[in-house]
């Protein structure tokens, strides 16, 4: 990568300005370089050589039944992309309950908001559909609204924007499950944008699992606005993609707001998996936690970075950062990258980070009880995983994420 | 043919000798106590015998029945039936103590050839095993060694003894870190575990745990190697002497 010279901040990213070209955008085909700090540690220069196609162009989805159970893993409440495009769901699934609204946007062609961003200005340029979910005041729902982005690749590599938002109003309550899904022959790059905007007392709690195939790429990008004593959990699962970033910036605009992030890597081989936040304390007695855990196995890399913004304004901020990762492999890696940056001066922050190998004391202990070294190892990655796997209320979308869990255990089993 | 044989065991820590030429051989459903000033080897020798390979073997040998012991893995070690109560028993966050009783028993089990517990089988085993070594069965729920007291480990390692229903079990330091009372209930639990086809090894720096578990045979183990054999008369001696007794000097040791 080095040249000797200063690295330049943008790569050249043929594919998408010929693409944003033909919309008469003649600006924006980049991609960042390892030369900005927030992605000195994913790089994402193989983008750059692939042919992409634009996934909103392939028809793929005609012979398709989203409402499929065993591919699907079906929620009773679901929407389903097909390569970033909405299926109108009245077709498969039953309608969505009342409080629930669902509309098709205007494209945001060449829009500046999001000039500095290039991922972001790619995905609102070249994205099929923008689709906003509307919950209703005072709306609230036990039951998980299941977001299914299904990618779906023949001879050619795709790249594929989902665009979602995602508006809870006053004292509405709701679980969304998003899962990210394919099948694939080529690769694709999937590059989403999920805007939250959080109203007075709304709760989001909000699952994501990547379970991408091999070889396929992924960034996605999430924005959160959070209101008057609103409530924003996250817990999000990296399993499949062979690279995957995910970014959430959450603005807490509102006192007594909380947001907790949960992220959760388990990752083999070449596999490179990001997660980058950036949480904003605008406001006086806010609540924020960021925790981290990860499991590595053979060449896997890992980025886990957080910043926390404390501005002048928000005293009596609680804070928290943790991040903690197992390397199962002398060639594994994780960089962490804890941040704060505070302004106000009666605020309680943490940050902390732990990365290491399994204890070899407690190996010991467990095999000197009859458990063999592999058994003992799995029941260590298992403990390590399930305290944070805990914080999943939802019992179906807990044994959807520990099912995944088990796939990784069997696959670390079987070639261990 | 003794269960417990040991032979010229020598033993180094980064080139440091530990163990040097070690004897000692245990027969079956005898109780041994091996005692010593710090430093000793005497925790070296517990480890090693549990497979900890952290040791360096140097010379000697390990026959346990008609196995050599150095051919056996720690877990393969437990199935034959080398239970060691450890003097730090480790903790282990997220596993639930119950859990992990149920894996090893059946691990254990495994290698034994017999049928693995169902899991209100293993239930109903646990809450006796519990009631026995005196454990609010409640507790099996909690993660391993977690916040446990000093006596609630050790506690908890002897009820691990009971399950795993070993041949020969190693107690090292079963005692320290103990309160009278708390002492009494592990020493009774051992007890009860005591049995013509069970042979104990004690570990221990005081003779207070001798007390309540009365050895067949004494053993001070010093620079290395047992120094003196015999019966409760060492003991005694050690009571009223210490070390200096026995003709031990405890400042070079180690």
């Amino acid at each position: 990568m080095s040249t000797g010279v200063t690295k330049s901040k943008k790569i050249e990213f043929p594919y998408a300005n010929a693409a944003l070209l033909k919309l008469g955008v003649t600006e924006g085909g980049f991609l960042p370089s390892t030369a900005e700090e927030s992605w000195k540690y994913t790089n994402l220069a193989r983008l750059a050589k692939i042919p992409f196609e634009n996934g909103n162009t392939t028809n793929y989805h005609s012979n398709l039944d989203p409402s499929s159970s065993d591919k699907f893993n079906n929620f009773s409440h679901q929407l389903f992309f097909i390569n970033g495009k909405f299926i109108s769901h009245d077709n498969f699934f039953p309608p969505l309950p009342m409080g629930i609204k669902v509309d098709l946007l205007d494209k945001k062609s060449n829009n500046n908001e999001y000039k500095n961003n290039s991922l972001l200005f790619m995905n609102q340029n070249l994205c099929s559909d923008r689709v906003k979910i509307t919950i209703g005041a005072k709306i609230k729902f036990n039951e998980p609204i299941s977001l299914i982005f299904y990618n779906y690749t023949k001879d050619k590599p795709l790249a594929i924007y989902p665009n979602v938002e995602i508006v809870l109003e006053e004292d509405s309550n709701i679980t969304i499950i998003e899962q990210h899904l394919s099948e694939t022959v080529s690769t694709y790059w999937e590059n989403s944008f999920i805007d939250i905007d959080l109203h007075k007392n709304a709760e989001l709690k909000h699952y994501k699992l990547n379970n991408g195939c091999p070889d396929t790429l992924s960034t996605s990008y999430s924005n959160v606005l959070q209101d008057l004593n609103s409530k924003y959990l996250c817990f999000n699962l990296a399993y499949g993609s062979t690279l995957y970033r995910n970014e959430t910036h959450v603005s807490l605009n509102g006192e007594n707001s909380e947001c907790n992030l949960y992220e959760a890597h388990l990752l083999n081989h070449k596999q490179h998996a990001d997660t980058t936040s950036i949480i904003s304390h605008n406001v006086p007695n806010c609540i924020s936690k960021k925790l981290y855990r990860g499991v590595l196995n053979d060449n896997s890399r890992a980025v886990a970075q957080a910043k926390v913004k404390v501005s002048k304004l928000a005293q009596l901020t609680d804070a928290q950062q943790l991040f903690r990762g197992i390397l199962l492999s002398p060639n594994a890696e994780i960089n962490t990258k804890p941040e704060l940056e505070i302004f106000a001066d009666d605020v309680k922050c943490s940050h902390g980070a732990a990365v290491g190998s399994l204890d070899e004391e407690q190996i010991f202990y467990l095999r000197s009880r009859g458990l063999n070294e592999s058994a003992s190892k799995i029941l260590l990655i298992e403990a390590f995983m399930n305290e944070h796997f805990a914080m999943i209320e939802n019992p179906r979308i807990r044994e959807l994420m520990l099912g995944v869990f088990d796939n990784w255990i069997t696959i670390h089993r079987k070639h261990n | 043919m003794p269960l417990l044989n040991i032979k010229d065991l020598s033993v180094t820590i980064d080139s440091k000798p530990i163990l040097d030429r070690l004897n000692l051989s245990v027969g079956e459903g005898e109780v041994h106590a091996v005692m010593g000033p710090n430093g000793c080897g005497k925790s070296t020798l517990s480890q090693v015998l549990a497979g900890r390979d952290y040791y360096n073997v140097t010379n000697g040998k390990i026959e346990f029945y008609d196995k050599n012991l150095f051919d056996l893995s720690p877990e393969e070690r437990a199935g034959e039936g080398i239970f060691l109560a450890f003097q730090y028993p480790i903790e282990i966050p997220g596993v639930p103590c119950g859990t992990f009783l149920k894996e090893s028993v059946n691990a254990v089990r495994k290698y034994r050839n017999e049928q693995p517990y169902d899991a209100i089988e293993f239930l109903s085993l646990m809450k006796d095993a519990c009631s026995k070594v005196g454990i609010n069965s409640e507790m099996m729920k909690r993660a391993l060694n977690v916040g446990f007291s000093g006596g609630e480990k050790k506690r908890n390692e002897v009820l691990q003894m009971a399950l795993l229903n070993p041949r020969l079990a190693i107690l090292d330091e079963t005692d320290s870190g103990l309160d009278v009372d708390a002492l009494k209930i592990v020493a009774d639990g051992v007890n009860s575990l005591r049995s013509p086809d069970r042979s104990i090894i004690i570990i221990t720096h005081y003779q207070r745990m001798l007390e309540y578990i009365v050895p067949d045979h004494v053993h001070v183990l010093s620079k290395g190697k047992i120094s003196h054999s015999g019966g409760m008369e060492l003991v005694e001696i050690l009571e009223r002497d210490g070390y200096s007794g026995l003709g031990i000097d405890t400042k070079s040791q180690g």
